[in-house]
């Protein structure tokens, strides 16, 4: 029935954009020049400002509009080498401007300013989270804020533990790029979230479809590029405050980014932020939820230069956090697991709110250290040297402290685990040369996995290589793109059986290709088409993991049989921007060979603490497919409306039965009112967003301790504006989650088994963008 | 400035600020063992409880009967006794009584994977005000006679032991079992540790489950 109605949805969308409206039919046709010497730019960023639109001027330096209403616009067009400028054009009927754009190349004599590169246009379904889109959900974790993209939904295990999903998919099957650089935590709990400071970012990008090319491959599933802002290009000092005040945990979050280029030495430009956080108990509608709170201090800071020849950039992050887990939902044994599903209410709930973090938690910390080099092979060329160094640390404590009162007073973890990653690339790009763009590249990474306490996961040694090439051919209106890669990878553990530590050696190799579409028949008309295989070694948790895990209460056994899996993804995404209607839609499939999955045994295992269900790593063909969509409709008088949908099925082949853990169906309804700007507020909305997530109905027979929890229906709304003092500009915005306290529990977060999920949280923010000094005083746009 | 200038200049301050980056990591001796020196098992800090001991003494002789997981949670499974000392695995145990008899029985919690053996109910003992057995999950009256009665079977337990607090609880590492008319049938008997620091007042609902073992119980 939901199926139904959200394709009876989708079909009526579309009928709709047979009825023309009136207005707003004017045409801006436009070339843009060099200033000094006429020459034509290809490949120009062309960003109307309000209502926002980015093209890209094509080979000759045209652009088009469509679809503009009588008024006057402002137009930034951006193109290496030149100087960043804001045109202003009054448009009363269709006309073809020519935009000359100052060429700041031969002024500044030996530094090239900064590279403001067009982002890349893949054939993949990419979707961005920009400022405007990211102030709404600042404060939250990195999971929760990408929620906010299509196809992207997330696993759970209470409010604060949040690991994104993308078309169904997480974990290993999901590459994060933290400023470039694939972030290596414990990646293989289904609690343990990115270490990743949300707020170091600018822009977050998903990438939807198998990236394994480019990226390593293993990215089946997606990628999502966290990036911090542009370093600025000249002489200034500038900064950013945030804050962040919720009411649910009560929780205070303060973030802030200093940044600026020096005065004397060109080029060399810096940057230091850091956030702290703190938050207590979460509340659901009826009581709190005991040792839930979370304490984080994050910071980074960079270094960069920017010369003629090369640029060099050092970068160094820090993350560290305490997050509290739900008492009540970290159980002893079996038993106590059947006596959590049949309360009602958890044991704990009544509690009340502390900001205090007891067992059981778990404690992490994430280094990242960044070199980045790149030289200018050519005009349009550059080589890039990366390396990165990564240090993980994951501590967990259990609920219940040893017996012994000695060792408890040592409060030590029961696991304690440290990852060291070592990684380096060497990248060779060119832009447009003969309509032809392309990257080849080499990758090697080595890691070294140690732990100690209760045995869970060995320690072991590993290292992966790769090599890759990837080859664009552009036309005016297609664009095409073909890629292949070899990787190998091998490891190492040391495997504790019968008390005795046993050196196993695993080898994996394979290629990758990729190949795609992009036709781009109309300026707002855009489709695209991509093909891709990937594989995926099995990680060493899927192969050797054996032990009890009370983050999960259950013993997890890995298979040292598992055989690399592998995938064929094809992905079609379509985005069409019609009068008032901007319309997104995906829809994918991957077919799975050996698809490595988590499955519970037949019954459960006895141990001095009882019995504990036993779950195995598995394989089988499997297939998932999916869809979903965006439109977007502005009516008159500022109304906006908006509307998503997705739809997810995965299936295990073999088996026949359904993949377990798939999201469930689910649509979510916008309605907006966009305030006029006026001399000091400007920017101003009002949106009332509301959530429909149906009952997760397809999932295996006998496969899980609870049955997937009933329907539910959230309402929400964010309310932003701007406000300018002097200049100086205030972004506001008040955030509302579970507007009306609604009981609900969610198909995807782990805790379900033992609690409702959160209530009402009303969320306060601000941000305050600053520049202390500026000397070129050269307008800024944001 | 020339250019190479700028890049000796660049470099330093990258040195620098990796030298500021690197920071110190546990003062701790690193109780991480890396691969390379694997080869024995890690330190592990962590306490374990391999095997738990039912004596039951009818007034002349003692049987035992035990559980025993040789390598803690997870790992090899765990097994019953008596029958078996291998790792075969034993998956049931039947506790056999006769009927209308009064039987002393003592419980051992034993760490076997430590050399000597480490008796871990000693411990309980020392720490009895935060530990109490239970039997079923089943609360029983308070001290003195405090007893529980075994539904589905004809058997009475009762402590034997307080915990010496200033309001005296029942521990259960010493219970009288009295049995009444012989059944036909098996009955389920789970004795469970619980560690209940600071919340112990005579009830099964506070605290953790330190061991949980079923037993099964026959009369006959």
């Amino acid at each position: 029935m939901f199926i139904n109605k959200q394709i009876l949805v989708f079909i009526l969308l579309f009928l709709s954009l047979i009825f023309r409206s009136q207005n707003c039919d004017l045409q801006l046709k436009g070339i843009v020049r060099d200033e000094d010497n006429s020459e034509h730019l290809g490949f120009a960023v062309v960003k109307l400002l309000s209502p926002e639109k980015i093209i890209q001027t094509n080979e000759k330096g045209e652009f088009t509009f469509d679809h503009l209403c009588k008024g006057s616009y402002k137009i930034l067009i951006q193109h290496v080498g030149c100087k960043d400028t804001i045109f202003l054009v009054d448009l009363m009927k269709s006309k073809k401007v020519i935009f000359n754009l100052p060429h700041t190349f031969n002024q500044l004599k030996d530094i090239e300013i900064v590279e403001k590169k067009a982002d890349e246009v893949l054939p993949q379904a990419i979707e961005t989270l920009n400022k405007k889109e990211l102030d709404k959900s600042k404060g939250l974790p990195l999971g929760e804020v990408l929620k906010g993209l299509n196809g992207v939904t997330t696993f759970n295990n209470g409010a604060t533990i949040s690991k994104p999903m993308i078309n169904g998919m997480q974990g290993y099957r999901i590459m994060t790029l933290n400023n470039g650089i694939r972030q290596e935590g414990q990646n293989w709990g289904n609690e343990h979230a990115p270490e990743i400071d949300p707020f170091i970012a600018q822009k977050i990008t998903v990438i939807r479809g198998a990236s394994t090319v480019r990226y390593g491959s293993d990215a089946i599933a997606g990628v999502i590029l966290i990036e911090p802002g542009p370093l600025p290009d000249s002489a200034s000092i500038t900064g950013e405050f945030n804050s962040v005040g919720a009411t649910n945990g009560r929780s205070g979050i303060a973030s802030g980014q200093l940044q600026g280029h020096f005065d004397k030495i060109k080029g060399l430009s810096w940057r230091v932020q850091g956030t702290l956080k703190q938050g207590g108990s979460m509340k659901t509608p009826t009581y709190y939820l005991k040792n839930t709170g979370i304490e984080e201090k994050n910071f980074s800071y960079a270094l960069a230069y920017h010369g003629k020849k090369f640029n060099a950039e050092i970068f160094y992050s820090q993350f560290n956090s305490v997050i509290g887990i739900f008492s009540s939902a970290h159980i002893g044994n079996l038993t106590d697991l059947q006596a959590a599903f049949n309360r009602s209410k958890p044991a704990d709930s009544l509690a009340t709110f502390s900001y205090e973090i007891d067992r059981p938690k778990q404690v992490s910390e994430h280094e990242l250290l960044k070199f980045n080099f790149h030289f200018h092979t050519g005009l349009r060329s550059r080589l890039y040297a990366n390396y990165a160094y990564q240090y993980n640390k994951r501590q967990e404590y259990d609920k219940h402290k040893p017996r012994n009162n000695q060792l408890a007073q040592l409060n030590l973890p029961d696991f304690d685990f440290r990852l060291t990653t070592h990684y380096g690339e060497v990248l060779w790009e060119h832009d447009y040369i003969n309509r032809f763009s392309g990257k080849f590249g080499a990758q090697g990474m080595y890691q070294e996995n140690a732990f100690t306490g209760r045995y869970l996961l060995p320690g072991f040694f590993s290292g992966t290589w790769g090599v890759f090439a990837l080859e664009k051919y552009v036309l005016p209106k297609i664009e095409f793109e073909i890629g292949a890669r070899y990787d190998e990878r091998y490891i190492t553990p040391y495997v504790l059986e019968l008390n005795e530590f046993v050196r196993y050696h695993n080898a994996f190799k394979g290629f990758s290709f990729n190949t795609g579409f992009i036709y781009k028949p109309l300026t707002n008309l855009k489709t695209s088409f991509f093909a891709a295989n990937g594989w995926r070694s099995p990680s060493v948790n899927e192969l050797y993991t054996n032990g009890l895990h009370h983050g999960t209460a259950s013993i997890e056994r890995g298979d040292k049989n598992l055989k690399a899996e592998s995938s064929f993804n094809v992905i079609s995404n379509t985005q069409l921007n019609y009068k008032k209607i901007e319309t997104e839609f995906t829809i994918y499939n991957y077919y799975f060979n050996n698809f490595i999955y988590y499955f519970p045994g037949d019954r459960p295992e006895l141990t001095i603490r009882g019995a504990f269900p036993v779950f195995y790593y598995k394989q089988n063909n499997a297939n998932i497919f999916g869809m979903d969509g965006s439109v977007k409709y502005n009516f008159p008088f500022n109304l906006y409306s908006k509307l998503r949908g997705m739809v997810v099925r995965g299936y295990n082949l073999d088996d026949k039965q359904p993949l377990i853990y798939m999201p469930a169906d689910r649509i979510e309804g916008t309605i907006g009112y966009s305030f006029k700007d006026k001399k000091y507020i400007k920017d101003s909305y009002l949106e009332i967003v509301t959530q429909a997530v149906n009952k997760q109905i397809r999932v295996p027979a006998n496969s899980d301790f609870a049955p997937p929890p009933e329907r539910y229906f959230l309402v929400g709304g964010n309310l932003s504006t701007t406000l300018l003092l002097k200049r100086q500009p205030l972004i506001f915005t008040l955030s509302v989650t579970n507007g009306l306290n609604t009981i609900y529990r969610d198909y995807l977060d782990r805790f379900r088994y033992y609690n409702d999920a959160v209530g009402t949280n009303i969320t306060f923010r601000l941000r305050m963008p600053f520049t202390l000094y500026n000397k070129n005083k050269i307008k800024t746009n944001k | 400035m020339k250019t190479t200038t700028k890049m000796i200049l660049s470099a330093a301050v990258a040195v620098a600020l990796v030298a500021v980056s690197c920071k110190k990591k546990d003062k701790d001796p690193d109780p991480t063992p890396t691969p390379t020196t694997t080869g024995n098992p890690p330190p592990n800090a962590q306490e374990v409880i391999t095997t738990m001991k039912v004596m039951i003494n009818n007034g002349t002789t003692t049987a035992t009967y035990f559980f025993k997981d040789p390598d803690g949670d997870g790992g090899i499974a765990g097994f019953y006794g008596p029958g078996t000392t291998t790792t075969s695995a034993q998956t049931d145990s039947v506790i056999n009584l006769l009927a209308s008899k009064n039987y002393t029985v003592n419980l051992f919690l034993l760490d076997e994977s430590k050399s000597p053996v480490d008796t871990i109910s000693n411990e309980v003992l020392e720490e009895a005000a935060d530990h109490m057995f239970f039997f079923n999950q089943q609360t029983p009256s308070a001290l003195p006679n405090a007893s529980v009665t075994i539904s589905g079977t004809n058997l009475t337990i009762m402590y034997k032991d307080s915990d010496g607090a200033t309001t005296p609880r029942p521990l259960g590492l010493l219970t009288e079992w009295m049995t009444g008319a012989m059944t036909t049938t098996k009955k389920e008997l789970t004795i469970e540790l619980k560690h209940q620091p600071g919340t112990k007042n005579g009830t099964y609902a506070p605290g953790d489950v330190d061991v949980s073992v079923p037993f099964k119980i026959k009369i006959n």
